[in-house]
């Protein structure tokens, strides 16, 4: 029933498989790193591990669009093989995710201002973080080995049913992560807008007190909590501090990114700490992890068995039991599920044919299990 | 389908006539022949090979013999045309090549089982247990296991009762006796009433399986040729098979007048279908079940997923059959939900 692979081809399989499962063990800690309030010394290693996942899963997407195009079979690898799960799970993380998260890392936030407002603006900056459950779904391919390796109707069957259970939580993440119904970015947004305001504040405020700027400042931002820094010119080599200790430059050093925000209002500007919301995302993303991860598990397990018992395994042993003369196992019928059309058939395939073939098979003569071929050795 | 030729004795048959042609290839051969010492090398060479295939690893020996002659009969035209290559046996008749062959796997296969059965004789059967069954007796033990050993060594040589001792073989290595004796115990149902109070013998299960292996070994010798009679597969009538295995009781009773003539009798009706015997022989209804079963056993079949065991599987498919084949309907039910508890 099962394709002998060419050993290369397994040997690359294998390896795309277990960059699958490094990918889930990698969604899993970057998240958790996040709510544990990890800081870069944790992730950035794991934002890297990101990249390089998403780059592997890119490079394998393209090689087999390829190989399928040049083998006229695009449409098959695409749609039947389920090519743009491939798809879905590499480039477009690989643009909207880990590329530019390993970008501003590697090249700082300065250098990748403007890719960061091209992919804000494509609005879909909201969805990108949370599709990365997309990634799970190239776990079928793991549980399609697992279970009834020989029987590529339960392979298709079970990872179909599994698609569509597992794409529809996914998709509905996605819709209302991109609407903002879910997720903290909303109201990210309103705490650097807030600060904002409170920096266009502090000169009003100086003049109407006739105290000083640093003064003013301190008054608005002192027992802020979310305001690590505000500074005149932060991006400048020497800023003036107006609030906090160190340097933008340090901060930025120290902070894991994505876990603080410029707030800029005239030569003015502040950093606003974000780790707590970003902890609050990440624990949704846990949440939703662990969702997608357990309705997989029991779809591939209890639903596969179903199927398999039912269905691939009867078929399996009737198929056997019709094509070879020295087959006779008798197909193993639930009596709770005897009605069903399937095992009716293998009801019959017990009662009817197998002790026809045995009766037939008492007046030929015996056959011997050693083959001609088996002589080549000799 | 009952009836005097149902398909077990047609399948009894074409088991004998292969094997006594076997046998006379094999006779042929012990005519002078100008083989020599390599080309004998070369044949016990080719039958190394075969004996060491995969397929026939997990194989008894006489069961490995069955599989090789199986192989060459029905691949005997190209196996005659390969063996007059350059390689083989040029100078030699292909037919003597393969009397030869045949000569050769007889006696390796009589080397290798003699053995095999010895060590069951001489230390897997409490004898004492015929004392027990038949109290009017006294069984001398080791005179009964020399005896034994040599009546199973001559059955051996004959190439068709080693035919019968293939089942047997398979019984005896997969402990078939004592797991399915234990579950018979253990359910107490109709095969448990049937040995114990219809037969009359109130033994253990351990006991019935020693006396079991004693009547397994004894019930080839319905296929024994000697002195130019016929064997069991002649006669194709269940009456006649019958008034055969009672001639041959007589003649078994003469070599071992030890053993009770009711026990001599249950070991060669254990080659009858059950709607000849009578209605006390519960052991030959069985046994006869169980050499059939082991008779088309696999040693290299395996539980199939989605599949009953292959125990389970003969007897489910044996039982809408029981009628023309002979067997006992209210065992093959009980065998059928006994494999199912022993995963068998």
């Amino acid at each position: 029933m099962s394709k002998k692979r060419h050993p290369v081809v397994a040997v690359l399989e294998d390896f795309v498989l277990l960059v699958i499962l490094a990918s889930i063990v990698q969604i899993f800690l970057d998240d958790l790193a996040v709510a544990l309030g990890r800081g870069r010394a944790w992730r950035d290693p794991l934002l890297l591990a990101g990249l390089a996942i998403d780059a592997v899963f890119s490079v394998e997407f393209i090689a087999r669009a390829a190989g399928a195009l040049a083998g006229r079979r695009f449409r098959r690898y695409f749609i039947v093989e389920r090519g743009w799960v491939d798809l879905l799970c590499s480039l477009p993380l690989l643009a909207f995710n880990s590329g530019p998260a390993a970008w501003t890392l590697l090249a700082g936030s300065a250098a990748t201002g403007g890719l960061a407002a091209i992919v804000k603006s494509l609005r879909v900056v909201k969805a990108v973080r949370v599709s990365r459950v997309l990634r799970l779904i190239r776990i079928l391919k793991i549980f399609g080995r697992i279970q009834n390796a020989d029987s590529r109707m339960a392979q298709r069957h079970v990872s179909n049913a599994a698609m569509i259970g597992i794409f529809s939580v996914v998709l509905v993440i996605v819709v209302l992560s991109a609407t903002g119904t879910i997720g903290v970015d909303t109201l990210a947004a309103h705490r650097v807008a807030a600060c904002e305001r409170s920096l266009a504040a502090i000169g009003p405020l100086a003049a109407e007190t006739g105290s000083s700027v640093a003064n003013a400042a301190l008054s608005v931002f002192g027992d802020n909590p979310d305001v690590a820094l505000v500074a005149f010119n932060p991006s400048s080599p020497r800023p003036e501090i107006l609030v906090g200790q160190g340097t933008l430059a340090a901060l930025e050093a120290s902070l894991p990114a994505g876990s603080w925000a410029l707030a800029r209002s005239g030569p003015l500007g502040a950093v606003v700490l974000l780790g707590d919301l970003e902890a609050i995302r990440a624990r949704y993303d846990l949440a939703f992890f662990a969702i997608i991860m357990t309705s997989t598990i029991l779809f591939l397990v209890v639903y596969a068995r179903t199927f398999a018992q039912g269905v691939s395994d009867v078929v399996y042993v009737i198929s056997r039991g019709i094509r070879e003369r020295d087959y006779n196992l008798r197909v193993r019928i639930d009596p709770d599920r005897a009605d069903e059309e399937l095992l009716e058939f293998a009801l019959f395939y017990n009662d009817v044919f197998l002790p026809a073939k045995r009766r037939r098979d008492a007046d030929r003569a015996e056959r011997s299990r050693i083959k001609l071929d088996d002589l080549a050795g000799f | 389908m009952r009836g005097p030729d149902g398909p077990r004795a047609k399948q009894g048959k074409t088991e004998e006539r292969e094997a006594r042609s076997v046998h006379a290839e094999a006779a042929s051969s012990r005519k002078p022949t100008n083989m020599d010492t390599a080309e004998l090398d070369k044949i016990d060479a080719f039958l190394e090979h075969l004996f060491s295939l995969p397929d026939m690893r997990n194989e008894t020996i006489i069961g490995a013999e069955y599989q090789i002659v199986n192989f060459i009969r029905s691949n005997l035209a190209r196996l005659q045309s390969a063996f007059r290559g350059p390689q083989y046996f040029p100078d030699l008749d292909p037919r003597e090549t393969l009397a030869m062959v045949f000569s050769r796997l007889g006696k390796r296969v009589v080397a290798g089982a003699s053995p095999f059965f010895e060590g069951i004789i001489r230390t897997g059967i409490d004898f004492n247990i015929l004392n027990k069954v038949r109290k009017d007796r006294v069984i001398d033990a080791s005179l009964l296991r020399e005896k034994l050993v040599r009546f199973v060594g001559e059955m051996l040589d004959d190439p068709v009762a080693r035919l019968q001792y293939r089942s047997v073989s398979y019984i005896f290595r997969s402990n078939a006796l004592e797991k399915y004796l234990r579950a018979i115990y253990d359910r107490k149902g109709c095969i448990y009433n049937e040995l114990v109070r219809m037969q009359r013998s109130p033994l253990s299960p351990e006991e019935y399986a020693a006396y079991f292996k004693v009547f397994l070994l004894l019930k080839p010798y319905a296929y024994f040729k000697t002195d130019n009679r016929n064997v069991l597969s002649a006669y194709p009538g269940a009456e006649e098979k019958r008034r055969f295995t009672g001639a041959c009781r007589g003649r078994l009773e003469g070599r071992f007048p030890e053993i009770d003539p009711v026990d001599v009798q249950l070991a060669l009706d254990a080659n009858l279908p059950e709607f000849v015997l009578e209605k006390w022989e519960a052991a030959a209804r069985l046994l006869y079940i169980l050499s059939a079963r082991y008779a088309e056993y696999d040693p290299n079949l395996r539980s199939d997923r989605g599949a009953e065991s292959p125990d389970r599987s003969w007897y489910g498919v044996a039982r809408p059959l029981c009628g023309g084949f002979g067997y006992y309907r209210g065992f093959l039910d009980e065998l059928y939900m006994i494999a199912a508890d022993l995963h068998i």
